[in-house]
């Protein structure tokens, strides 16, 4: 009973110590397509990519990907890439390790070369994390989470923390890569330009009360 | 004195020294002369037979072993309850935390003799495990937690989103993150369970001695000085070889690593979260078990329940029986505290300032100073026994030996909980003080003066815990007409009969609310977020 509808978000509700944080949020990702989502911080829109990454439970509504639930599916079987703010590597391993993390042994070498290449670091497989810069940093979270080849990504802001130009060129490779290897993704931002850069298609979240 | 210290921070090398040298050569001299005494005898040619000889090896391996699978098995066991303890949202948290870490300033004899109570393998192996397990699982919660806590848990979630299970991702992301605590919890309770000695000698199997045992029967039964000096030179090789192998281990394990400013704990939500919580509350049982059968055992006269051994225990005392009575053991022992804890309180002050004054070589001084935590207790009394007998001063029974024995024993807390608290202090806040408007005493009192003050006030009560539950010193330095409660109580469970079983219980009972209501009063006037101990 597979389709090709790709993410489908139905009247979902998340609270957080008793408060409502999101109410009847209702979102498509179509499979060959990169959604921008535009709210105000504070909004829920990282609570929103942690339940549909499946590293957080919804209260209530359901998250299916091409028609099937899986709304209770653990997150290491989702296939769903996650990149927040931070690069969040993992400290006690280098940019190669990082990488293949996600990845079998099995041609593991040739896909972490493969994914620096992509995103413009060749060669820096056995690299310190602690000595790279944010905006490499960055790319190196992004070959990680493109690694183990996702059906869908998520980001999170992914380009928060960077300087604006940074951030523009960021956008433009991500989009690139993106469409490189045919991932379709969510990508959250509170930047209108960022989103009109980066996406198909942009989502306005509204908070779950109307602002006064 | 840390004002005396700290306004020369800056100031030229030399004075720093001055200041630094002083204190320490006082205290150093201290720590260091019972170690030195042990080591001279140690390399005498009777010493050396006792080294070279293949039983000593087996006790040695022994000693391992035993200190081995309680390093494990102690690691084991605290890490779903430090999961528990420091990333959930459990209810009634810190009285399950206060439970599960209260055994470690428990006094050891006082312990041995709840599990001889409760354990039918008692004098066995397992039995000595059981207790280390104990005694230390509070110590790896509170290590091992207090990193655990403060991990970025989105770490975890970028593993599980690349496709890695819960169980993998906890071996490959979170037991590598956790390893320079576990690492550094392993090294210290290895320390402590190999340098075991009132445990061991209350529960263990006779003829199984561990180094520290053997180096007590030599000393106090065969009056071997020669065998048990070349014992506790041994002992302190392999102390400090150990100590320098976890600390290589430590530095190769540690990563540098972002950690939250809070800990953010989640409410319980799987089944793994269940599981880890359910385990804690089994953990804080089996912690209480020991200590109630205890209670139960000092009441309990024949078939039915009574305070006979309590009126037995305050009887005046009987020769044929005891050599003391409860209230006489106890009173001796309140007033051989009282000495160590102004000793050792007054030593670690010292020895603080001095490594204060010292710099960044008073990192080198700080760990020389910690030795006695690592010699064991057992060698620092046979080493001032040495000292006693063989000095220039001839010191042969007096009674000043027990408290600075006890003093040593204690300096490595006192110096732990004090020194923290003073580098936590910033010298920008005293100028700040002052800018305020507040007169120098007052600007000091404000900010360095009145923490020192709090910290010297729980150092010393953690001291007077130390020295009133100190065995293993104790038993090498005391006169036999005038035991503490410890040694009196080791020396009534010696004995047969129901009375003095009962007595011994009575006597642990006793000590054991002493220290609870000793450390109790401590932990309430700690600052918080104080670090240390």
């Amino acid at each position: 009973m597979s389709d090709h509808t790709g993410l489908r978000v139905r009247d979902l509700a998340i609270d957080y110590e008793g408060r409502a944080i999101l109410r009847d949020v209702n979102i498509d990702v179509h499979p060959d397509e990169i959604v921008a989502l535009l709210g105000p911080s504070g909004s829920g829109k990282s609570s929103l990519l942690r339940c549909i990454a499946g590293v957080q439970q919804p209260s209530i509504g359901v998250i299916a990907w091409d028609g099937e639930d899986i709304t209770t599916t653990p997150a290491h079987r989702r296939r769903i890439g996650l990149v927040f703010q931070d690069p969040l590597l993992f400290p006690h391993r280098d940019v190669g390790a990082n990488i293949g993390f996600g990845l079998a042994a099995e041609g593991r070498p040739q896909r972490v070369a493969e994914l620096l290449e992509l995103v413009g670091l060749a060669g820096f497989e056995r690299r310190d994390v602690a000595t790279l810069s944010g905006g490499e940093a960055q790319r190196v979270a992004l070959a990680r989470a493109l690694a183990p080849r996702p059906r869908l990504l998520l980001l999170d802001e992914p380009f928060g923390a960077l300087d604006r130009d940074l951030r523009d060129r960021l956008a433009v490779d991500v989009r690139t890569l993106l469409r490189a290897q045919g991932t379709p993704a969510l990508h959250v931002t509170h930047d209108r330009e960022e989103a009109a850069l980066i996406a198909d298609r942009v989502v306005q979240l509204a908070p779950p009360t109307a602002a006064p | 004195m840390t004002r005396s210290e700290t306004s020369r921070r800056g100031r030229t090398r030399a004075s720093g020294a001055a200041w630094a040298i002083t204190p320490l050569v006082v205290v150093g001299t201290l720590v260091l002369l019972p170690v030195a005494a042990v080591v001279v005898a140690g390399l005498g040619t009777e010493a050396l037979e006792t080294i070279l000889a293949p039983s000593t090896w087996r006790i040695v391996a022994y000693t391992a072993a035993q200190a081995v699978a309680s390093t494990v098995l102690s690691i084991a066991l605290a890490l779903p309850a430090a999961y528990a303890l420091y990333r959930l949202a459990l209810p009634a948290r810190r009285t399950l935390l206060a439970v599960v870490t209260v055994p470690f300033i428990l006094p050891t004899v006082v312990v041995g003799l709840a599990f001889r109570e409760i354990l039918p393998f008692a004098g066995t192996t397992a039995a000595i495990i059981v207790a280390h397990v104990f005694f230390n699982v509070g110590l790896v919660v509170r290590i091992v937690g207090g990193l655990w806590g403060h991990l970025d848990e989105r770490l975890i979630d970028v593993s599980r989103t690349l496709g890695i299970s819960p169980i993998r991702t906890f071996t490959r992301v979170t037991l590598p993150l956790l390893r320079p605590a576990i690492l550094g919890a392993a090294a210290l309770v290895f320390l402590f369970t190999f340098t075991s000695f009132g445990v061991v000698l209350v529960l263990g199997d006779p003829s199984l001695p561990t180094i520290e045992v053997e180096i007590y029967t030599a000393t106090a039964q065969r009056l071997d000085l020669p065998a048990a000096a070349g014992l506790a030179l041994l002992q302190f090789v392999f102390v400090a070889l150990a100590v320098a192998w976890s600390m290589r281990l430590q530095e190769r394990a540690s990563v540098r690593q972002h950690l939250g400013d809070d800990e953010r704990r989640a409410p319980v939500a799987s089944a793994w979260d269940r599981a880890c919580a359910a385990w804690t509350w089994a953990l804080a049982a089996a912690i209480a078990i020991p200590l109630l059968a205890l209670v139960a055992r000092s009441l309990r006269v024949g078939d039915g329940w009574g305070l006979a051994w309590y009126r037995e225990a305050f009887s005046p005392a009987d020769a044929t029986t005891r050599a003391a009575s409860a209230a006489e053991s106890l009173a001796l022992s309140l007033q051989y505290a009282a000495v160590a804890t102004l000793l050792a309180t007054a030593l670690g002050a010292l020895a603080c300032a001095g490594i204060l004054a010292a710099g960044r070589r008073g990192a080198w001084i700080d760990a020389a100073l910690a030795l006695p935590l690592g010699v064991s207790s057992v060698t620092i009394g046979f080493g001032l026994l040495l000292v006693s007998l063989r000095g220039p001063i001839d010191m042969r029974g007096s009674w000043i030996l027990v408290p600075l024995g006890q003093a040593l024993v204690a300096l490595p807390v006192v110096i732990r909980v004090v020194l923290p608290l003073l580098r936590s202090v910033d010298p920008r806040m005293r100028q700040v003080a002052a800018t305020l408007g507040a007169s120098p005493l007052r600007a000091w009192w404000a900010t360095e003066g009145g923490l020192a003050l709090r910290g010297i006030a729980v150092a010393a009560g953690l001291a007077a815990a130390v020295a009133l539950g100190e065995f293993g010193a104790t038993a090498f330095l005391v006169r036999l007409d005038a035991p503490t409660v410890p040694v009196q109580i080791v020396r009534l469970l010696g004995r047969p009969g129901e009375a003095n079983l009962g007595v011994a219980a009575v006597l642990s009972v006793l000590l054991l609310v002493l220290t609870l209501v000793i450390v109790g009063a401590a932990e309430r006037i700690r600052p918080r977020r104080s670090g240390g101990w």
